[in-house]
């Protein structure tokens, strides 16, 4: 009595590689418009500065993430040290509101 | 029977509402006083009494009728002020005059002054303290130099916004006084000739220079901190006075301010901040109503004259001698004042305080202390606040009071003059401005702001446009065109093609950059969508989000996140250093993983390693605020690395030399040179490149080595040693905020009797054990951790200076 050949269990499923995609990363943006308060922004009028801006390390520390060309996300209450900071630099900037 | 001028009152006194600075007894012989009623034993009768008297002006007037001539003087004068006063000038006017005391009932026992205090017995001090009893003056403090303690305990200070020395009257009573002239004086000085006062605003530049000067500091050091004891941070200070060098003596000034309002302390009571609204006020309003506030200051600061000579009763000292120049008729010779103040002033007021120090090698005190103290004052504090000038003639010093003597509400801003105004300075093309403070108009004081100064001269002062001055000008809101047509203005000398285009160039550097502060960003699903409500106003940022100005309000039914909230906890991180998204992520959120995440599998994510200071510095703490829980000790340390936070492991091939004895070894001459860092009394490491040399040293030494290390054995073999105890407790503190549990060896405390009622602490039973370290309190200064023991779940409270070894666990 031979033994009932064994029944193959299907392939064995390669799991995914995990997604990259950023679409798939929980950033989505807002589905309708909504008001962020207080926060600080720091503004050049010539982007080569802020690239520049964001190579030092004194003032990168302080950055959140650049917003767009010319503008870039401070993080909460650094202020006074981005201001410090630039004003060590030599920059001379102009501090609105607050 | 009332007075011919309306006045405006300064004072606050409601005499009825009193009761309980008076004390039963007082309060009762103020309401028979004032309402003529008699068999008034209680608080609530006596004011009911006051109450009616002030309701009925025939009553008031009836008391009005019964003054005494000196209370009708005194009251008179009180009213000239407006209600309120300082006590030593009352004292100085009517010492001056000869006033007499009026009489007072006394009774057999010591008379009963605000529950417990009697009056004062240097000569005069019943001029003053004869109307506190009658309550027809009121002290702003209790205790007050004319009253005497007994057996008083109390301690009043009804009036806080008033200096303790100053006195007040009731304006009911007050405005139903007839007018009345001062009487004349009874001590006249011999006059030393007539003399031209000089103008409000040329006395007043000098004081108002030094305090805006002292202000640009402030603003640009952001303020200065203050212990908890109220006096100013050392370190601050000297901070203060490099960047002020003209300015002589910064911490009086800085007293001064604060007495004026200029600067006041934040609301955590530790800085000391520039009080903007006040500071704008002063500007505005010009130097000369400066003059009045600091004619009524002199009498309660304390002045480096007062530290020099060691005279406690300094402010009494300068209020009645302000009182004696703004009684007096023309200008005086000094030792012409001398002795009339010497008349004036009860000798209790002139005495130097004993100094111990010097009691081995001369005098405690010296009579002459006085005269020298008066010398300093007329030519220091009263020449600073433009109060008095001092002149030579015919080789005696004639001081001149200046009409910046007179109160505070006498003092009216000159009129423009209708000839136009000399030249304020000179401004020269290295920068430098030498500026006539006695031709400054109140407008040009402002524009000083953008410079700073660089010495004060007795007639001048030097002052210079750096980048920096102009900068903070510029942010104080005063624009680039107004700064260079002032200049321009005020000068005598034409503005040099390079002073204008440099000051254009740095007006022109601050645009570049802006920082904007506390502002709103609308975000929009679509760049289209964020477009369109551009037309609206704002300023368009990246794809999807519009800056809103400063005066732009967020349009009605926009959902608002406010971020000065704490942030909800969307994130659940694992053991691995993954998580998982458990809400809806806030825009700082994204905006601090936008680029920085990495997929984990199916919803799980990671943080893409970074080089070390490329993420933001807060990131860790931003992203733990936002997760429940700590994250993994593994992922706390990387976020600290890449953020800059926490330096990179090292990892390097060492040669050690261990032995029972390592430390003898290492200070042999001929082995010295070899050895490395300690790792601890049994293991040095040997510099790199140099170990065959030790080998060869040791062998020489019949030391050969063999190549084996022993592995420490035993719990307590990888025990730290620290023997400061401040680095000790924040070595702690670090492993409390990393989480770390810790491997602690320490000696328990003992209680040891050392008498009938005392004892004292030692280090008693030495332990080792396993904790979780909870945080640090103090007994008095001593620092203890508080733990709990990992093996009993017990807490453990361990005296730090005991721990003998500690180990990361």
């Amino acid at each position: 009595m031979t033994d009932a050949p064994k029944k193959r269990s299907p392939p064995t499923r390669r799991a995914k590689a995990p997604p990259t995609d950023p679409a798939s990363l929980p950033l989505s943006r807002v589905q309708t418009v909504v008001a962020h308060r207080p926060l600080s922004v720091l503004e050049v009028q010539d982007s080569a500065d802020l690239d520049a801006l964001l190579l030092d390390t004194r003032l990168a520390g302080q950055i959140v993430s650049r917003l767009g060309p010319t503008f870039a996300l401070l993080t909460p209450g650094s202020e006074k040290a981005v201001l410090e900071a630039l004003r060590k630099a030599g920059h001379l900037p102009r501090v609105v509101g607050g | 029977m009332t007075a011919g001028r309306t006045t405006e009152w300064i004072s606050p006194l409601r005499l009825e509402q009193m009761a309980d600075v008076y004390g039963t007894g007082h309060f009762n012989r103020v309401a028979k006083r004032y309402s003529g009623e008699k068999g008034l034993s209680s608080k609530a009768a006596s004011r009911e009494a006051l109450v009616t008297t002030f309701a009925h002006p025939a009553r008031l007037d009836a008391l009005v009728a019964s003054l005494h001539p000196t209370e009708l003087q005194l009251l008179s004068e009180v009213r000239r002020q407006g209600g309120a006063m300082d006590g030593w000038a009352l004292y100085s006017f009517a010492r001056l005059r000869g006033l007499t005391a009026p009489p007072i009932k006394l009774t057999p026992s010591p008379l009963n002054l605000f529950e417990g205090y009697r009056g004062a017995e240097f000569a005069g001090a019943d001029l003053l303290w004869t109307l506190f009893a009658d309550g027809l003056l009121c002290p702003a403090s209790v205790p007050n130099p004319w009253l005497r303690d007994a057996y008083a305990y109390a301690h009043y200070r009804p009036f806080g916004h008033l200096p303790p020395s100053w006195v007040l009257a009731d304006p009911r009573l007050l405005a139903r006084l007839p007018a009345v002239g001062a009487a004349p004086l009874t001590m006249t000085p011999v006059e030393a000739g007539t003399a031209q006062l000089p103008s409000n605003t040329q006395a007043a530049a000098r004081p108002a220079l030094h305090l805006q000067e002292l202000l640009r500091g402030l603003r640009l050091l952001g303020g200065l901190g203050v212990t908890q004891a109220g006096t100013y941070n050392k370190a601050a200070l000297g901070k203060l006075s490099k960047t002020l060098p003209a300015l002589q003596d910064i911490g009086s000034w800085l007293t001064v301010a604060q007495q004026l309002d200029l600067v006041q302390l934040d609301a955590a009571g530790k800085h000391l901040e520039v009080n903007a609204e006040r500071a704008r006020a002063f500007s505005e309003a010009g130097p000369v109503p400066l003059l009045g506030r600091a004619a009524q200051l002199v009498g309660t600061l304390y002045r480096p004259e007062d530290q020099e000579y060691r005279l406690p009763q300094g402010g009494a000292l300068r209020s009645c001698l302000a009182a004696l120049l703004r009684a007096l008729p023309s200008p005086v010779t000094e030792p012409e004042l001398l002795r009339i103040m010497n008349a004036l002033i009860p000798a209790e007021l002139r005495l130097q305080k004993y100094d111990y120090h010097q009691l081995m090698s001369r005098q405690g005190t010296d009579p002459q202390a006085w005269a020298a103290w008066l010398a300093a004052t007329l030519r220091g504090t009263l020449t600073e606040f433009g109060l008095v000038s001092v002149e030579q003639r015919d080789g005696a010093a004639v001081v001149i009071p200046n009409a910046a003597l007179h109160a505070a509400a006498q003092i009216q801003p000159e009129r423009p003059r209708a000839v136009p105004a000399p030249p304020a300075w000179i401004l020269q093309p290295n920068f430098e401005l030498l500026v006539y403070p006695a031709q400054l108009q109140p407008q040009q004081f402002l524009l000083l702001q953008a410079a700073e100064a660089v010495r004060f001269d007795p007639q001048t002062a030097t002052y210079r446009l750096t980048r920096e001055s102009v900068y903070a000008a510029l942010e104080g809101g005063l624009s680039q065109e107004a700064l260079l047509d002032g200049l321009r203005a005020g000068s005598a000398t034409p503005l040099a093609a390079s002073v204008q285009s440099t000051i254009q160039d740095w007006a022109a550097r601050r645009e570049r950059l802006t920082v904007h502060r506390g502002v709103t960003l609308l975000e929009y699903p679509t760049r289209a969508e964020r477009d369109a409500a551009l037309r609206s106003g704002g300023t368009a940022v990246g794809d999807t989000l519009r800056l809103l100005g400063p005066e732009q309000k967020i349009p009605s039914g926009v959902p608002l996140l406010n971020y000065d909230q704490a942030p909800a906890k969307t994130l659940k991180f694992s053991a691995d250093g993954s998580f998982t998204v458990t809400g809806e992520l806030d825009f700082l959120t994204r905006q601090l993983l936008e680029g920085r995440l990495m997929a984990a599998g199916k919803e799980k994510y990671t943080v893409r390693p970074a080089s070390p200071g490329g993420l933001p510095s807060s990131f860790l703490n931003d992203l733990e605020a936002r997760s429940v829980g700590r994250l993994p000790a593994t992922l706390r340390l990387q976020l600290g690395v890449w953020s800059g936070q926490m330096p990179l492991p090292g990892v390097a091939a060492v040669t050690l030399l261990q032995h029972p004895q390592a430390q003898a070894l290492a200070q042999h001459p001929a082995l010295k040179e070899f050895i490395g860092p300690s790792l601890g009394p049994t293991l040095f490491t040997v510099q790199s490149g140099k170990a065959q040399a030790l080998e060869t040293a040791l062998g020489a030494l019949g030391l050969a080595p063999d190549h084996k290390i022993a592995v420490p054995q035993g719990a307590a073999s990888d025990l730290l040693v620290i023997t400061d105890t401040r680095k000790k407790r924040e070595f702690l503190e670090e492993a409390i905020r990393n989480g770390h549990n810790l491997l602690l060896q320490y000696n328990e405390e003992k209680t040891v009797g050392s008498g009938w009622y005392s004892s004292r602490i030692t280090a008693g039973k030495r332990r080792l054990d396993e904790f979780q370290p909870l945080r640090i309190d103090r007994t008095g200064s001593t620092p203890y951790l508080e733990a709990r023991d990992l093996k009993t779940g017990e807490k453990e409270r361990i005296r730090i200076q005991y721990i003998l070894g500690v180990a990361i666990r």
